[in-house]
């Protein structure tokens, strides 16, 4: 008999599939369009080269340095990094002028004098000027940047005694190599001195969104690679809209309803439960062929890669237990489907929005972080598929327990309510 | 079982002597403070169409949903098949198949998968299922269009399919609930030939209708119920017969204001059954020659513009019983 049921289902998808396909396309488009207006053609590990102009009017010893650094390709392909640098020596004129140009993102100035008042323990400054026109390529330069002067004003601070001597060394005409000996000696132990503070850092940071998942275990602690931005959108869309597929496949009860065939069946000898069953059954498959569908798009549509299918699989069969269980209270809940309809969507956009598969969880207020969203199963979902693509802590396996049994609960409470319904003598 | 060359007459003897099939005593049922069903009481034999007869909002399927175990019954008792349906409803499920008033198909898929579909569900495996569906799609003049989905089915098409979707399992027992409302006159014909023929099967019918026609020549035995209560039962014969010699005179003319209770010529030899402002509907009592009840009726107070002689009808029963019409 379920097969007959699940058939029927199938049957009546296939032939009237617009309502599956509304909330297939929709991740789909939104990925895309939010996509595309934070990073244009991305792609997996790429968000474009960082181009950037540097120009030393200082001309010293030690912006030679730097610029050396710069030019030997420390900046470029050869350093470990996702970011993939191109940095320019360029003269400030002709730098301005391919910034206006849209050819760079950024300019760096190292000012005339910075290496005599960096040495001589004085306040410097770098001079920087960003691309007006693009928004997260300078931003990185000036992070870049803020983590060199912060480099810089640790050395600055640190070694005070031993720049008064580098300057002197390095003032001379010819660099002193008898006073630069013992100087490199004397920095050689301080900096041995520092390595403990420094390799591994005392103090570090985690994502919020990873932290909230508890502490890392099993192979869910092992990071992803690769950040997409196409990706990363997707897992929160895919989560908002399986929520709504799920409210198609579990409303399709109300279908039955309003069709009288729910009544039809229960003149029948047989019990309401294969009924109920084969729905349940239904709009998991549904949804787990709806996901495969969504996210493989993004991997033929936007390039995205999924480094961890297994993981992925898994954490969505239990989302979908979870969405076919919330869904099947709601019909036991509320029969009469224009009642229910309004409170299916605004239960699905609580749940998404509310779980961070819309906006970044860092915008939600604080109280809300804290307290309500580690509640919400939908968070459960999008952060630890987003960890297991692209790092964080958190253990696949652990949140698709736990979706499980939230989702195995609402089921059983959605079947007591039917039951009590319905052994009351009401009609469907 | 077979009544193909018996007279009416001998079926109906034939009927009585049958245990029935179903039997229903003092159902009631209501709903909040309304009193959908308050005392209906009858039975349907094998071989036998009874009709439920009786106004919108009688009560007919509210008794049809606590026979086939849609509704819990406030009070009274229902046998199937010699079995109290509380005591094993699965088992009398088995016997009957239902058809709901309203549709209930599946428009997307077509009238033989939707046939098929409530065949499995009936415990037929899917070979058998296919072959029934077939024979119905046949019986029910559908077959050119059995692969066809049912939404592109005329009304009368979809209350064949309707109809067949409740007999794959061939059941002893069919519950109908008002199966022609709203199709055209030829296909409602198809479908009471239809039920007819099942009938000669040997099954057993429950036919409700507000249809007098459908009644009068369908049913074999009818029940007039309204405001939940059953108020006469019997054969077309034996119903018409409650109205005395079965002859009604019809009197029209201007009767605003009149009292004809009060006109001792009137009250003593005749029943008003409807007196309205341009209307008079009265039974002679007992064997008179209508002849004189002309004369009489032409002789009353209010001269009326127009008499006419007719056979009371089932309206004229129900007229009779409730004080109102059928129709209205």
């Amino acid at each position: 008999m379920l097969s007959a049921l699940l058939a029927k289902d199938f049957a009546r998808a296939r032939r009237n599939p617009l309502p599956w396909l509304i909330f297939l396309l929709a991740p789909l488009c939104v990925a895309g369009l939010i996509g595309f207006a934070f990073g244009g053609a991305a792609r997996e590990q790429q968000i474009g080269r960082l181009r950037f102009a540097l120009v030393d009017e200082d001309d010293t010893i030690v912006s030679r340095l730097l610029r050396g650094g710069v030019n030997q390709g420390n900046f470029g392909g050869g350093r470990r990094s996702d970011v993939p640098l191109e940095p320019l020596l360029l003269e400030r004129a002709p730098a301005l002028a391919q910034l206006n140009d849209n050819e760079l993102s950024a300019v760096i100035i190292i000012p005339k004098g910075f290496s005599a008042s960096f040495l001589e323990g004085k306040k410097v400054a770098l001079e920087l000027i960003k691309n007006p026109a693009e928004s997260i390529k300078p931003t990185i330069i000036e992070e870049g940047l803020g983590i060199l002067t912060a480099g810089l004003d640790g050395i600055g601070r640190n070694f005070a005694p031993e720049l008064a001597a580098w300057r002197d060394a390095l003032q001379a005409d010819k660099p002193d190599l008898e006073q630069i000996g013992p100087l490199l000696t004397e920095s050689g132990h301080k900096i041995r001195a520092l390595e403990t503070f420094l390799n591994p850092p005392l103090v570090g940071y985690t994502k919020p969104g990873a932290a909230a998942n508890g502490p890392a275990s099993g192979d869910g602690s092992k990071r992803g690679t690769g950040f997409n931005l196409y990706g990363h959108l997707l897992l929160g869309m895919a989560a908002m809209f399986l929520l709504f597929l799920g409210s198609t496949g579990m409303g399709d009860l109300h279908r039955e309803i309003e069709l009288r065939t729910l009544a039809r069946y229960q003149t029948l000898h047989v019990s309401l439960a294969p009924f109920l069953v084969a729905k349940v059954v239904f709009t998991g498959l549904m949804l787990v062929l709806c996901a495969a569908i969504i996210l493989g798009s993004g991997m033929a549509v936007f390039g995205v890669t999924w480094h961890r299918p297994l993981a992925l699989t898994g954490l969505t069969l239990a989302y979908a237990v979870f969405v076919a269980g919330l869904m099947a209270v709601v019909v036991a809940w509320i029969p009469d489907q224009r009642k229910a309809d309004p409170v299916r969507s605004m239960l699905s956009m609580l749940l998404a929005f509310g779980g961070g598969c819309a906006f970044p969880p860092e915008m939600m207020p604080e109280f809300f972080q804290a307290h309500v969203m580690p509640l919400l199963p939908t968070q459960w979902f999008v952060a630890t598929a987003r960890a297991v693509e692209y790092g964080g802590d958190a253990s696949w396996p652990v949140t698709a327990g736990k979706l499980m049994l939230v989702g195995g609960a609402l089921l059983a409470a959605a079947a007591a309510i039917f039951r009590r319904r319905f052994a009351k003598g009401v009609r469907a | 079982m077979t009544f193909g060359h018996s007279t009416p007459l001998d079926r109906d003897a034939s009927l009585a002597s049958m245990s029935p099939l179903l039997q229903v005593d003092h159902l009631a049922k209501a709903y909040g403070p309304v009193r959908a069903v308050e005392d209906v009481s009858f039975s349907v034999r094998p071989g036998e169409i009874y009709g439920l007869l009786g106004p919108n909002g009688a009560g007919k399927t509210t008794t049809i949903s606590m026979i086939c175990g849609l509704l819990r019954p406030d009070a009274g008792t229902i046998t199937v098949a010699g079995r109290p349906l509380a005591a094993d409803p699965q088992a009398a499920k088995r016997l009957m198949g239902v058809v709901p008033q309203e549709l209930a198909l599946y428009e997307e898929l077509s009238a033989a998968e939707n046939l098929e579909f409530w065949g499995r569900l009936a415990g037929l495996d899917a070979r058998t299922a296919r072959a029934r569906a077939g024979e119905l799609l046949a019986a029910l003049s559908l077959a050119d269009r059995g692969k066809d989905a049912v939404k592109t089915f005329s009304g009368g098409m979809k209350r064949r399919v309707n109809l067949g979707c409740a007999l794959l399992h061939r059941p002893r027992l069919i519950l109908l609930d008002e199966p022609t409302v709203g199709i055209d006159p030829q296909a409602r014909l198809n479908i009471l030939e239809f039920i007819r023929g099942l009938r000669a099967e040997g099954v057993g019918v429950l036919y409700t209708t507000h249809y007098l026609e459908e009644a009068e020549s369908l049913c074999d035995r009818i029940g007039i119920v309204d405001h939940g209560r059953v108020h006469a039962e019997g054969t077309l014969r034996e119903l018409q017969d409650r109205l005395g010699d079965r002859r009604l005179f019809v009197l029209e003319g201007a009767w605003t204001g009149a009292q004809p209770d009060t006109w001792p010529e009137l009250r003593d030899r005749y029943r008003v059954l409807q007196h309205t402002d341009r209307q008079l509907v009265v039974a002679s009592l007992g064997e008179r020659d209508p002849g004189d009840c002309l004369r009489e009726l032409l002789a009353l107070p209010v001269h009326p513009e127009n008499v006419t002689l007719k056979r009371p009808s089932l309206n004229d029963v129900f007229l009779q019983l409730t004080g109102r019409d059928l129709r209205e």
